[in-house]
């Protein structure tokens, strides 16, 4: 079966820049995008999306809080028959705490 | 005399005005029992001290594409949500969309919408809107 897989990712921080996030997209083509999200504490953004030759399905959830807590939350995943990764973006002052889950063909 | 500050300060503070809370929501989705499905939500609450909105989408195709996005932003004066998700196959698509925005006054504005379109059909399309405005209680 064929499947088309392509996830776009908040990705993580770096030494240079920790204050921002890095947002890499996987293209179904096998192409990479990538773009620097907003600064910390002003945006957050994650998405998905996938293909297959049968059952597709994508989720993505945001969330954020201004005031004394300053920080904001983003995830987003997508599987095709047992095929997929989540992606967990934490932001908030310190930067960006990113966790990717990645499961195999065989759910391993 | 500590018994009496004690109860002087519990008085004062049952006394005192509860903290204003403004929360609302709205979600949107497409038919059940489709081979295209797409759904979204949205929140906000603003309290005197903070501002949250949360909001989330998910769609599924048989024989298609699925995709979901969903972002946020906020600073000092507002926060705001977008959330969207689309599925289609060959037959049909669907999509979904939610916004969610509040600002420190203590507005809360959430929206929904969906569509669902076979080959051929006309579209089913569901609205779903709510406001809050300063002084009102979203729930």
């Amino acid at each position: 079966m064929s499947i088309l897989f392509s996830l776009a990712i908040v990705a993580g921080s770096t030494a240079a820049l920790p204050q921002q996030c890095l947002e890499t997209t996987h293209h179904a083509d096998g192409s990479v995008s990538q773009r620097w999200v907003e600064r910390p504490g002003e945006g957050v953004g994650a998405s998905a999306s996938s293909s297959s030759g049968h059952r597709s399905s994508a989720s993505s959830s945001v969330s954020v809080s201004s005031g004394s807590h300053g920080r904001s939350q983003s995830s987003a995943s997508s599987n095709s028959d047992g095929h997929g990764r989540s992606v967990r973006v934490e932001q908030d002052s310190d930067g960006c705490r990113i966790t990717i889950d990645e499961r195999s063909p065989t759910g391993e | 005399m500590k018994i009496g500050s004690i109860i002087f300060a519990s008085a004062a503070l049952l006394a005192a005005p509860a903290l204003a809370q403004q929360t609302t929501g709205t979600s949107a989705a497409t038919p059940d029992g489709k081979d295209v499905n797409a759904s979204t939500y949205g929140s906000g609450t603003v309290t005197p001290t903070s501002q949250e909105v949360t909001g989330g989408g998910a769609a599924g195709a048989t024989d298609g594409t699925a995709t979901s996005d969903s972002s946020a932003k906020f600073n000092d004066h507002m926060a705001m949500q977008r959330s969207t998700a689309e599925a289609q196959n060959d037959d049909a698509r669907a999509r979904s969309r939610t916004m969610t925005h509040t600002n420190r006054n203590g507005l809360v504005h959430s929206n929904s919408m969906s569509l669902y379109k076979e080959k051929g059909e006309r579209p089913v399309v569901t609205h779903d809107n709510s406001v809050v405005t300063p002084g009102e209680s979203g729930e």
